[in-house]
């Protein structure tokens, strides 16, 4: 059985996050210190929601004088539908299918 | 005049430009981001930390995208082969000093460092003289032979190089010394007392001259078969660089 996409415990973190805020732009570091996701499950997981119309990414002006412009991130429309979409999923309990057949 | 960057400020800054240029392949923009971000962050360690998670992803990124891992390790395989080769031709260039070291016109009466020179070495007909010492008189290549032998050589290790980098003028390259190595075979076959023309060159005396012939057939079949194959290798994964205005652009 394949999982459903984008289901992984890291992207329903980075999603649950997101959502607190979602039209706010985010950067990477932010948001690995936010969900405890090191970069190297942070940005391929947010290069693939891009990829995917999930999510939008841009060059933001730095806040700090004598540093380079950085990446902002924010949820799409869609991103948002499918990041409430998968909380609502989360949300309903969990069953064991051995629980879950005796009870049905 | 700006303090000294720290140890791992500057090798979290190395391997962030590390990340961009390997995914450079696949996308810029995600390339960029990945290394300018690694600037806004203050602790050095941290920056240290997220530079290197940042080489794990471009890694992650491009094999997952490209199909990179197949050709990339059948580059780096062929480089060894073509190294290896390199090796075996350049090694001949060091005869005259491993003649001077073991002063062999006297004899090597110490096996080991016999059998450390019979292999660099082209010898006259071996003359067992006891159980332990043995005569043996190398046999003098012309400069030519030896210049072949150079040439063909470096252009293995060229080809070498060139191949990890996956770039398409390997294939001229290991051509070129692959023509070079026949050469050398073609003007070894003019020297009187060469191995070629001396069937009780090897050690066990083979009384089947032709079993030297075919071994040097066989050796120059697979090195056309490993030539070939760096041609197909690399004219699969011969990607375009980007021009460097873009990249300047960019950035």
């Amino acid at each position: 059985m394949t999982r459903a996409p984008n289901a992984s415990r890291q992207a329903r973190v980075l999603f649950a996050e997101m959502l607190k805020t979602p039209g706010k732009w985010r950067y990477g570091y932010q948001l690995s210190r936010q969900t405890s996701l090191l970069s190297g499950t942070l940005y391929p997981l947010l290069i693939r929601l891009s990829d995917q119309g999930l999510l939008e990414a841009k060059w933001e002006e730095p806040e700090k004088p004598g540093k380079p412009p950085r990446h902002g991130y924010r949820l799409t429309s869609d991103g948002v539908a499918f990041a409430r979409t998968l909380q609502k999923k989360a949300v309903r309990p969990i069953l064991r299918p051995r629980l879950a057949g005796a009870l049905s | 005049m700006s303090a000294r960057p720290s140890i791992p400020r500057s090798a979290a800054l190395l391997c962030a430009a590390h990340a961009r240029r390997v995914l450079l392949r696949r996308n810029q923009f995600w390339a960029d981001g990945m290394e300018q971000e690694a600037h806004h962050i203050d602790d050095d360690w941290s920056a240290l930390q997220w530079a290197l998670g940042c080489v794990f992803a471009s890694y992650a990124e491009v094999l997952k995208a490209e199909r990179f891992f197949f050709p990339f390790v059948a580059r780096l395989c062929l480089a060894a082969i073509a190294l290896f080769y390199a090796q075996q031709l350049l090694s001949g260039l060091i005869a005259a000093l491993e003649c001077h070291l073991y002063d062999l016109p006297h004899g090597v009466p110490d096996p080991v460092a016999l059998l450390f020179v019979y292999r660099h070495f082209f010898f006259t007909p071996v003359a067992m003289t006891g159980d332990m010492c043995i005569r043996l008189d190398a046999i003098h290549f012309p400069l030519l032979r030896h210049a072949i032998q150079a040439g063909g050589g470096s252009l293995y290790l060229a080809a070498g190089l060139r191949v990890v980098q996956g770039r398409a003028s390997a294939f001229p390259l290991v051509f070129g010394a692959f023509v070079a190595s026949l050469l050398a075979i073609a003007v070894a076959q003019f020297i009187p007392g060469v191995m070629y023309d001396n069937p009780s060159w090897y050690w066990n005396h083979s009384p089947f001259r032709h079993h030297t012939m075919v071994s040097i057939a066989w050796n120059t079949w697979w090195r056309l078969i490993v030539c070939l194959c760096i041609g197909l290798v690399v004219s699969l994964d011969d990607k375009p660089k980007l021009p460097a205005e873009v990249i300047t652009a960019s950035r």
